[in-house]
């Protein structure tokens, strides 16, 4: 199931290939390191678990299960601060 | 402000940020995160000290709209946001012009801050340095990295009265950075009101008040600016603003001001120690009537050549000194050294 950002409820920024993130509601703010900021692209473009695993493996050359732990790991953070629903 | 308008004043303002000679400079004019676009553009890196500066710039313009909303929600009654974000929304990018603090004149200061706290916003810095200004203590939202300031009035230039708020609510438009309900200057009485605040402060310091300025003005008709100047008895203010814009951002002559105490602004740095004591002696002349400009003139000269309240005559002699051999000196490292000397700060 494809993952998508609460675009209502967040506003983002990219300085220096990092994504800095407000969720408006909470007045909370997230920062995403420079392999997070290539899911957070992904996931704006409309991204499932399956496709931000194939970006990192692209990207950098790690093994599916890593990549796939990883991405489990950040979209479970995202998703704890109520920053993705599930389309 | 036209495209072509903002193209051709920030492509001025890149030639500027190219032309100095330090990140503490540009620091110092606040165009530092618009030198750190220039540099990307030109393939130059930026210092992670600057990368830094980026990502705040970049958190508060985006807490700015949040918070307006809920500063909208919780308030009654007229909001007039001024400066910072308004003319951010105004840049290239509003995270190219970083602000600390909302704005924000309302006919009411005391009634909306009482509204605000009862929401949940907190009051922050010591209460006895609001007491007699134009704004009320700070507020914050926790977790957003904004103060809040709740002017009942403007800073403006000691010995010129301000303009009434009736007159600022009578003509605001919507604002461009907060949501619906929210109001912000028009452009002709933002434009002055900037540059009597940058004046209050010190005059032509800091090429950013130039630029607000120079944004602020470009929405409004020059002529309606004039008469609206010289209504509020600060077209002197407003002539000799412009005339330093048109020089320093456009294609003007470089009027006595710039030549004389203002050269930093051409060249994006410091003032040095002597610009900075002919600015104190002389800046008056552009600014008062000829009969109060010398007067003032005389006093500020006359203060500087007298010890400060509490000091000797050897302490006074000594700085005198200093600021004789140091005339050249950046003034901010004239300053330093006195403090040393003093045994610190």
């Amino acid at each position: 199931m494809k993952l998508r950002l609460d675009k209502h409820d967040i506003d983002w920024r990219e300085v220096e290939g990092e994504v800095i993130a407000l969720r408006r509601s909470t007045a909370a703010y997230l920062g995403v390191n420079h392999s997070g900021t290539l899911l957070w692209r992904a996931l704006q473009a409309g991204a499932d678990e399956a496709r931000l695993a194939e970006v990192l493996v692209e990207h950098y050359g790690i093994a599916g299960d890593t990549a796939r732990a990883d991405v489990c790991s950040f979209v479970e953070q995202l998703r704890s601060q109520g920053l993705i629903q599930t389309a | 402000m036209t495209t072509s308008a903002q193209h051709e004043l920030f492509a001025r303002v890149d030639a500027l940020v190219e032309g100095s000679r330090s990140l503490q400079d540009l620091c110092l004019h606040r165009v530092e995160l618009l030198a750190a676009r220039r540099w990307r553009e030109l393939g130059r890196e930026v210092p992670m000290e600057l990368v830094a500066r980026e990502r705040k710039a970049a958190a508060t313009a985006m807490a700015a709209p949040a918070l307006l909303e809920r500063i909208r929600a919780e308030t009654d009654g007229p909001l007039l946001l001024m400066k910072g974000p308004e003319l951010a929304r105004r840049y290239p990018d509003p995270a190219l012009r970083g602000f600390r603090d909302l704005d924000i004149v309302v006919p009411d200061a005391r009634a909306t801050q009482r509204q605000l706290v009862a929401a949940g916003f907190e009051e922050a810095g010591d209460p006895s340095l609001f007491e007699n200004i134009h704004h009320l203590r700070p507020l914050f939202w926790p977790g957003l990295p904004l103060l809040v300031e709740i002017h009942h009035g403007l800073k403006w230039i000691e010995s010129f009265d301000q303009p009434a708020a009736a007159q600022l609510f009578g003509a605001a438009v919507p604002s461009r950075a907060g949501p619906r309900g929210v109001l912000a200057p028009s452009p002709a009485h933002h434009a002055l009101m900037l540059a009597a605040h940058a004046w209050a402060h010190r005059p032509l310091s800091r090429l950013r008040d130039l630029i607000d300025i120079a944004v602020a003005a470009a929405e409004a008709d020059p002529e309606q600016i004039r008469t609206l100047a010289k209504s509020w008895g600060i077209q002197r203010v407003w002539a000799t603003t412009a005339r330093a814009i048109h020089a320093v951002l456009g294609d003007g002559r470089s009027p006595a001001s710039l030549v004389i105490w203002a050269r930093h602004l051409r060249a994006a740095r410091e003032q040095t120690v002597l610009e900075s004591h002919i600015q104190d002696w002389l800046c008056a002349l552009w600014v008062l009537p000829s009969g109060r400009a010398i007067t003032a003139a005389a006093s500020a000269i006359g203060a500087d050549l007298v010890p400060k309240k509490d000091e000797g005559w050897s302490s006074k002699l000594a700085r005198t000194r200093a600021s004789l051999a140091d005339a050249s000196v950046r003034k901010s490292q004239h300053d330093e050294a006195l403090d040393a000397a003093r045994g610190g700060p």
